[in-house]
């Protein structure tokens, strides 16, 4: 509340200053960083409101913010609003990206410039820059790169992953958020990648005459695992490097997979981080014929998260082609009637589209918003 | 294909219960009965009139006896399973709910129903075995949104028909390709062969994966050019369940597990005859 109290003061001070030097609509300046501002306490509506507040208004408030004050030398916002600022705008592009795209790339255009003057060696050196920031915009670049990603977007993925990884090049998460931009592309072109890898796809679509690489694939996806590798030689404990490097040796069939999982398991905590391990071992398992592995490993999943629906449809799978026809049926009855999760979605919702682990947007948005 | 050639032979397997008054399954590992849902046509119109005499079977190679052929005599399940991802949202989805009435019109009273829908996530919006009422009213409620786990919805369809007492028709509509599934084509396929249902497909543009599931079921596929065909097709679709006949048999001379595979003919060349490649046994 404090941040908000100083921040709206504020506001009415620079909105004065704003509308005598420029003619630009001061009530819509207004709204824009009144939204900033009530990003923490309603994300939903600020979110909505900001997408539909027009490219003008948003350049103008974003120019504003950067922009130094004359009486103070100072910028128009402080450090953590533009931080606050940066968020509400990844926000509203996750928002934006389906209904109107070229919004949601703005979005995430203007938000790096609020984001431009809290790098390290940006000149003049912002003041009350803190150690946080190094964090907080590595990261924020990462969970950008995966959201334009995850919606299809791989080639403004990709500059985003590049211009965050110039300037923070150790930085674990822009490695996997580079890996998964590299694993999407191929996605995009397999959608059944799985299936193409490691059923005999690539073979049929082959014999059928159409265009199949599986070599470029393997050495796609092999680009990713060294991304993904990397990310685990900078930081060891990254689970979301670990895992996604495991749903790569999966699909590459690399033996080291059940290992590095069940390593992997022993460590974890998070439930919807155990339930992704624990459904891709199982596809391992079921891969090599282990069906009482595979069984085990999917029903532990579905301990793990009760409400989500891939570990039991893989269940419902194995069993019915090991011929438990009751079980597969019984099963398939519970998985279309689950309850509606409490704790969130389906972890492989957001896995299958490389979107970024919930926990990572949720420390970003505590970052930003002081929580 | 089957679809591609004008001719619409299928065979269902399904366990005849609701002939014999006992329970016996297909897919064990004794073969006490089989049942074969096949549809024959001669140019485009189902032919009719049919005796056990008029067909021959072999399965595994092995010339097979039927014991009897009955055509529409048996009650449907017919499960509704709809893409309600978000590009079928709008006119397309009214268009949509309204093709599955259409179909609901054209049941019996002691056929049964069951909805399933698809997103990323795939529910059940009716009991297994609904009234017509019941599946009416869970279209009413359909929003279209999300993305599209087609794979998963077609394999939880074809599980839950996994021991029905009744001729299963799962009628699978989709608009698009799959963005979200746990499952591979192959996995699902595999489900299909295995499978009592026969699965018919209405679908937008080239859908490969749903082609081949339509044929490993002894199913159809229907290409809708306009969201105004789909009633059109989805009625279609059940007249052409209803045309099949259905052949029951007893395995002689072939091993019990395993795969089974099937030929069907007639002995009048006339008509041109395609059927389901075969089915699946299990081992204890």
């Amino acid at each position: 509340m404090l941040f908000r109290r100083s921040w709206l003061q504020r506001v009415v001070f620079a909105l004065g200053v704003v509308a005598c030097s420029a003619p630009m609509a001061a009530q819509d300046l207004d709204l824009y960083r009144e939204l900033v501002a009530r990003g923490s306490a309603q994300p939903k509506a600020s979110t909505a409101a900001l997408a539909r507040l027009g490219r003008e208004t948003i350049e103008r408030g974003v120019a504003f913010c950067t922009s130094e004050d004359r009486a103070t030398h100072r910028l128009h916002c402080s450090p953590r609003e533009l931080m606050a600022a940066a968020m509400l705008h990844a926000d509203g592009a996750d928002a934006a990206f389906t209904a109107s795209p070229d919004t949601a790339v703005m979005l995430i255009d203007t938000a790096t410039q609020l984001l431009a003057p809290l790098l390290p060696k940006a000149q003049p050196p912002v003041e009350g820059r803190t150690e946080l920031m190094d964090q907080f915009i590595p990261r924020w670049y990462a969970y950008v790169a995966r959201l334009c990603s995850a919606y299809g977007y791989t080639k403004r993925a990709r500059e985003v992953v590049f211009d965050g990884m110039s300037r923070f090049e150790k930085s674990a998460d822009l490695h996997v958020a580079r890996g998964v931009v590299t694993e999407r592309v191929v996605e995009l072109s397999h959608p059944d990648l799985k299936g193409d890898l490691l059923r005999g796809g690539f073979t049929r679509k082959w014999m059928r005459g159409a265009r199949s690489d599986p070599a470029d694939t393997a050495q796609w996806l092999e680009s990713a695992a060294t991304d993904f590798r990397r990310a685990i030689e900078l930081q060891p404990t990254h689970i979301s490097a670990n895992i996604r490097l495991g749903w790569i040796h999966l699909l590459l069939d690399d033996g080291r997979t059940t290992r590095d999982l069940t390593r992997l398991l022993t460590v974890v905590s998070d439930s919807r981080d155990r339930y992704l391990a624990l459904l891709l071992r199982g596809a391992v398992a079921e891969g090599h014929g282990r069906m009482t592995d595979a069984l085990r490993d999917y029903d532990e999943a579905r301990n793990v998260g009760p409400s989500y629906q891939t570990a039991c449809v893989a269940s419902v799978h194995a069993r019915y082609v090991t011929g438990d026809r009751t079980r597969a049926q019984q099963t398939a009855s519970e998985c279309l009637t689950l309850p509606p999760a409490s704790d969130g979605p389906d972890p492989w919702w957001a896995f299958r589209v490389g979107l970024a682990e919930p926990t990572l947007g949720e420390w970003l948005r505590g970052v930003a918003w002081q929580r | 294909m089957a679809t591609v050639r004008h001719t619409c032979v299928t065979l269902a397997l399904w366990s005849c219960v609701a002939m014999t008054g006992t329970h016996a399954q297909v897919f064990r590992s004794s073969v006490d009965a089989v049942t074969v849902d096949v549809s024959v046509m001669r140019d485009g119109v189902a032919v009719a009139g049919l005796q056990a005499a008029d067909f021959q079977l072999e399965d595994n190679g092995a010339r097979q006896e039927l014991s009897s052929v009955t055509q529409d005599s048996v009650p449907l399940h017919v499960s509704l399973v709809l893409d309600t991802s978000a590009s079928v949202s709008g006119e397309r989805l009214n268009r949509l709910t309204y093709a599955a009435n259409a179909l609901l019109d054209h049941l019996r009273a002691e056929d049964r129903t069951s909805l399933i829908t698809f997103s990323q996530e795939v529910r059940l919006r009716t009991s297994e075995a609904a009234l017509h009422s019941e599946t009416r009213a869970a279209l009413e409620g359909l929003v279209g949104t999300g993305s599209t786990s087609l794979r998963d919805g077609v394999q939880l369809a074809l599980s839950l028909t996994a021991n029905a007492r009744t001729r299963s028709l799962l009628l699978v509509f989709s608009d698009g390709a799959d963005t979200m599934s746990w499952l591979s084509e192959e996995d699902v396929l595999d489900t299909a062969r295995r499978s009592a249902g026969v699965v018919h497909v209405v679908r937008f543009n080239g859908n490969e994966f749903l082609d081949r599931i339509a044929d490993a079921t002894g199913g159809r596929s229907w290409a809708a050019q306009s969201d105004t065909q789909l009633a059109q097709l989805f009625t279609q679709a059940l007249e052409e369940m209803r045309a099949r006949y259905v052949l029951t048999y007893t395995p002689a001379r072939t091993p019990a597990k395993g795969w089974h595979a099937i030929k069907v003919s007639l002995k009048d060349r006339g008509s041109v005859v395609t059927a389901r490649p075969g089915y699946f046994v299990a081992g204890p």
